[in-house]
C-alpha cells in the first residue's frame, strides 16, 4: 500500500500548527469568497495568491486549496438561502435547495448539501489518492506528441461538452491560446503580436485576465441586475442536523450515484457543471416522486451538490498528474504551481512528494474541517449578503485590483484586468463560456511547445501526431469528444440525459 | 441568470438589443483575427532553418478565429431578428456605467495617491453617491478597510502595494 503510506507522510506534513492555522483561515476566507456575489473559486482564488508569495509552496497550496474547498461551500448557500448560484454548478442546487428554504426547511437543506458535498469530495479524493500516482507513472512516458494530444483532447471536451453554441467555444479557445502567444516567443526570440507595445513584451498574464474575466465581470453583471437578497433566515441547531444526518443513509444510492457522475465528468474539463445537472436529472428519474421535484425534495439537493464537488476535487486529478486543470479554480492553482517554481506535471509525484502529498491529505482534512465549520457558521456568512452591495462591491474591486498588481507590480495589468472584465461582461451576456479562454491561456504555451517540439522531431510531418498507439489513441479521443454532440444526437435518448438543461425549467 | 418578472420591460426602456451586439462582437473577433493573421504572416508562418517560425502556430489560430466569428457572424444574420430579446436596457447599463466609471478613475487614481487612499475613496464614492449612505458610516468604513488591507497587505504579508504621497508622509 503504496499510496496509504505516502498519504500518512502527507498528513505528516500538514500537522503543524502554522499550517493547520493557514488551513483554518483559507477555509473562512473561502466561504466568505463563495457566499459573496462577485467572487467565486477562480477569482478568489487568484485575488489571494499575492498573499502567498513568502510561503513555501506546500503551505501556499494548503491555503489556496482550502480557500477553494471553503468556496465550494459558501457556494451551495448562496443558492439554497438567496437562489443564487455562486457558481455554474450550483445552479442545479437551486432547483429544490430553494424550495426547502422558502418551506422553512433551509437548515435542512444547507445540512443535506453540506454533508453531501462532503460525501461526493471524499469519494474524489479516495479516488486521487490510489489513481493519481499511477497515472502520473504512466505519464511519465509520454512525449511531446503524447502531451500535445493530451492538451488538444482537453480543447475538443470544451467543445464537445460545452452547453454553449460550439462557434463560441471555438472563438473563447482560439482567443485564449492567441493571447498566451502574445509577446516574446520563447523558442525563436522574436516579438509577436505586441504592435510595438512594451507593455505587452512579457504578454498577458493570465492570471490577471482570471481577476477580470470572473471578478469585474461579475461586478457589472450583479449591479445591472440590481439583486436584491431576499435570504431566508438559517440558524442550524445541533439537533437538526442530527436528524438530517439519520435521514442521508436512506438515500446512498443518489449519493454513491452521483459521486460516480462527479469523478468521471469531473475529470474532464468543464465536467462539473454537466455533472451536477446530469446527476440532479437521473436522480428525478430513477425517483418514485418525479414530480416532487422542483418543490423542495431533499434528493435534489443532495444530487447535484454531491457530483458537483465530487467533481471539483475530481478536478485536481489531472492537474496533479498530467498538469493540466480539470476546472478554472485548478487552472488558478496551476499557476501557482509556475509562480512558485514548480513544474507542473507527472514529475511532481517524484520530485515533490512532500507538496503532492501534504496537497492530498489536506483534501481530506480541509473537506472534514470545512464541513464543521460551515455548519457552524451559516448565519454569520449569510449575515454577509445583507450588507449592502455598494459597500461590498468597491471593496471586491480594491481586492481584484491588489491581485492584478501583486502579480508583476504592475498599474499597467490593472488595466488588463479592467479591459477583461468588460470583455467578460459582453461575453457572459452573449453566452460566450469564459473557462475555455481560461485555460487556454494557462496552457497555450505548453500547448505551443509541445506542438513545435512534436513537428521538430518529425521534421514537419503532422502524422506524427499519430504516430504510436498510444497517441493515436488521445487523438481519436479527441476528435470522438469533439464531434461529440451530433455522435450523442445520434444516440438520441443519451443526449437527453446529459444535457436536459433545456427542457428543464425550475420554473415548472 | 435570475429574471424578475417585475423586471420585464417595455420595448423603448430597450438600449440595445441581443443581434446587434452579437453582430458587432463577430465583426470585432473577425477583424481581430484578419489583424492577427497578417501579423503573424509578417514574422513567419512556415518551416524555418530549425523548425516552424514565430508565426507558425498562432497564424493557424487567428484562421481558425476567423473561420468562428465568419460562421457566427453570417447565422446571426441568417437568423431573423423577430425575436430578438434585450441585450441591456437602459436603467441597467446606466447602473452599469455608475460602477465602471468611478472604476476608472480609481485606476487613475492609483497612480497618483496609491492604492490605499484611492480604494477609501472608491468605498466612499460608492457608498454616498450610489449607495446613499450617511457621509460619517462612509467615512469610517472606507478609512478603516484600507487601513485594514494596509496592515495584511503591507505588514504582515509583506506585499508592496502602490503608496501615495500620504504614506510617505506618514514615514512609509
Amino acid at each position: 500500500m503504496d499510496a496509504v503510506n505516502s498519504l500518512m507522510q502527507g498528513f505528516a506534513v500538514l500537522m503543524t500548527f502554522d499550517k493547520l492555522t493557514l488551513m483554518l483561515f483559507g477555509l473562512s476566507i473561502g466561504i466568505l469568497v463563495g457566499v459573496l456575489p462577485g467572487l467565486g473559486g477562480p477569482n478568489g482564488v487568484a485575488i489571494l495568491l499575492p498573499l502567498t508569495f513568502g510561503m513555501d509552496p506546500t503551505s501556499a497550496i494548503v491555503f489556496l486549496s482550502c480557500i477553494y474547498w471553503g468556496a465550494l461551500f459558501g457556494g451551495a448557500t448562496t443558492s439554497i438561502l438567496f437562489n443564487i448560484p455562486g457558481e455554474a454548478w450550483s445552479v442545479a442546487t437551486t432547483f429544490d435547495g430553494h424550495p426547502m428554504a422558502q418551506n422553512g426547511q433551509a437548515a435542512e437543506a444547507l445540512t443535506a448539501a453540506f454533508t453531501a458535498s462532503f460525501f461526493g469530495s471524499l469519494v474524489a479524493v479516495i479516488m486521487i489518492t490510489f489513481l493519481a500516482p499511477s497515472i502520473a507513472g504512466f505519464a511519465l512516458k509520454f512525449g511531446p506528441p503524447e502531451f500535445f494530444a493530451v492538451y488538444f483532447l482537453t480543447f475538443c471536451t470544451f467543445v464537445g461538452l460545452g452547453r454553449e453554441e460550439k462557434h463560441k467555444v471555438v472563438i473563447s479557445l482560439v482567443i485564449g491560446l492567441l493571447f498566451a502567444g502574445v509577446g516574446m516567443d520563447t523558442v525563436t526570440g522574436e516579438l509577436r503580436m505586441t504592435f510595438g507595445f512594451i507593455e505587452l513584451l512579457k504578454g498577458f498574464d493570465f492570471l490577471v485576465a482570471v481577476i477580470g474575466l470572473f471578478g469585474i465581470s461579475e461586478i457589472l453583471l450583479t449591479i445591472e441586475e440590481k439583486l436584491a437578497f431576499n435570504g431566508k433566515e438559517a440558524r442550524i441547531r445541533f439537533s437538526t442536523v442530527y436528524k438530517t444526518w439519520l435521514t442521508l443513509p436512506r438515500y446512498w444510492i443518489t449519493l454513491v450515484r452521483s459521486s460516480f457522475i462527479g469523478c468521471w465528468l469531473g475529470i474532464t474539463p468543464g465536467g462539473a457543471i454537466a455533472a451536477s445537472f446530469m446527476s440532479y436529472n437521473l436522480a428525478k428519474q430513477f425517483s418514485k416522486d418525479r414530480d416532487g421535484f422542483g418543490k423542495g425534495r431533499i434528493e435534489g439537493v443532495l444530487a447535484p451538490e454531491t457530483a458537483a464537488h465530487a467533481a471539483g476535487t475530481a478536478a485536481l486529478l489531472p492537474m496533479l498528474a498530467l498538469g493540466i486543470p480539470g476546472s478554472g479554480t485548478a487552472a488558478v492553482l496551476l499557476g501557482g504551481l509556475l509562480v512558485w517554481g514548480l513544474q507542473p506535471g507527472p514529475l511532481l509525484f517524484v520530485e515533490q512528494k512532500d507538496f503532492v502529498w501534504g496537497l492530498i491529505a489536506s483534501m481530506y482534512l480541509g473537506n472534514l474541517v470545512g464541513l464543521i465549520l460551515v455548519l457552524a457558521t451559516v448565519p454569520l456568512f449569510a449575515a454577509v449578503l445583507r450588507v449592502p452591495f455598494t459597500i461590498v462591491a468597491p471593496m471586491i474591486i480594491a481586492f481584484c485590483a491588489i491581485g492584478a498588481y501583486a502579480i508583476e507590480n504592475s498599474i499597467f495589468d490593472i488595466w488588463v484586468m479592467l479591459g477583461f472584465g468588460v470583455v467578460g461582461y459582453v461575453f457572459k451576456k452573449l453566452g460566450y463560456p469564459l473557462a475555455p479562454l481560461t485555460l487556454a491561456l494557462v496552457l497555450g504555451d505548453r500547448a505551443e511547445d509541445a506542438f513545435r517540439q512534436t513537428m521538430i522531431g518529425s521534421g514537419g510531418d503532422v502524422m506524427a501526431l499519430f504516430g504510436n498507439s498510444l497517441v493515436s489513441t488521445i487523438m481519436t479521443f479527441a476528435f470522438i469528444f469533439l464531434l461529440w454532440s451530433p455522435l450523442s444526437q445520434a444516440l438520441g435518448a443519451l443526449g437527453g440525459l446529459i444535457w436536459p438543461g433545456q427542457k428543464h425549467n425550475p420554473a415548472n | 441568470m435570475s429574471s424578475d418578472p417585475s423586471d420585464a420591460a417595455s420595448p423603448s426602456d430597450v438600449l440595445v438589443n441581443v443581434r446587434p451586439v452579437e453582430i458587432v462582437v463577430c465583426l470585432i473577433l473577425l477583424g481581430i483575427g484578419i489583424v492577427l493573421a497578417i501579423e503573424n504572416w509578417r514574422i513567419g508562418v512556415s518551416w524555418g532553418k530549425e523548425g516552424p517560425q514565430s508565426g507558425y502556430f498562432p497564424f493557424r489560430l487567428s484562421l481558425i478565429l476567423i473561420a468562428a466569428s465568419g460562421w457566427g457572424l453570417c447565422s446571426t444574420l441568417w437568423r431573423s431578428g423577430s425575436d430578438d430579446t434585450a441585450f441591456v436596457q437602459k436603467q441597467a447599463f446606466a447602473r452599469v456605467l455608475k460602477v465602471l466609471l468611478p472604476t476608472v478613475l480609481y485606476v487613475v487614481a492609483i497612480y497618483t495617491v496609491g492604492l490605499y487612499v484611492a480604494s477609501a475613496l472608491l468605498i466612499l464614492v460608492f457608498m454616498t453617491w450610489i449607495g446613499g449612505s450617511k457621509i460619517l458610516i462612509s467615512l469610517v468604513t472606507s478609512i478603516g478597510f484600507s487601513l485594514a488591507i494596509f496592515l495584511l497587505f503591507e505588514v504582515y504579508f509583506k506585499v508592496l502595494l502602490p503608496k501615495g504621497p500620504l504614506e510617505a508622509w506618514l514615514g512609509f
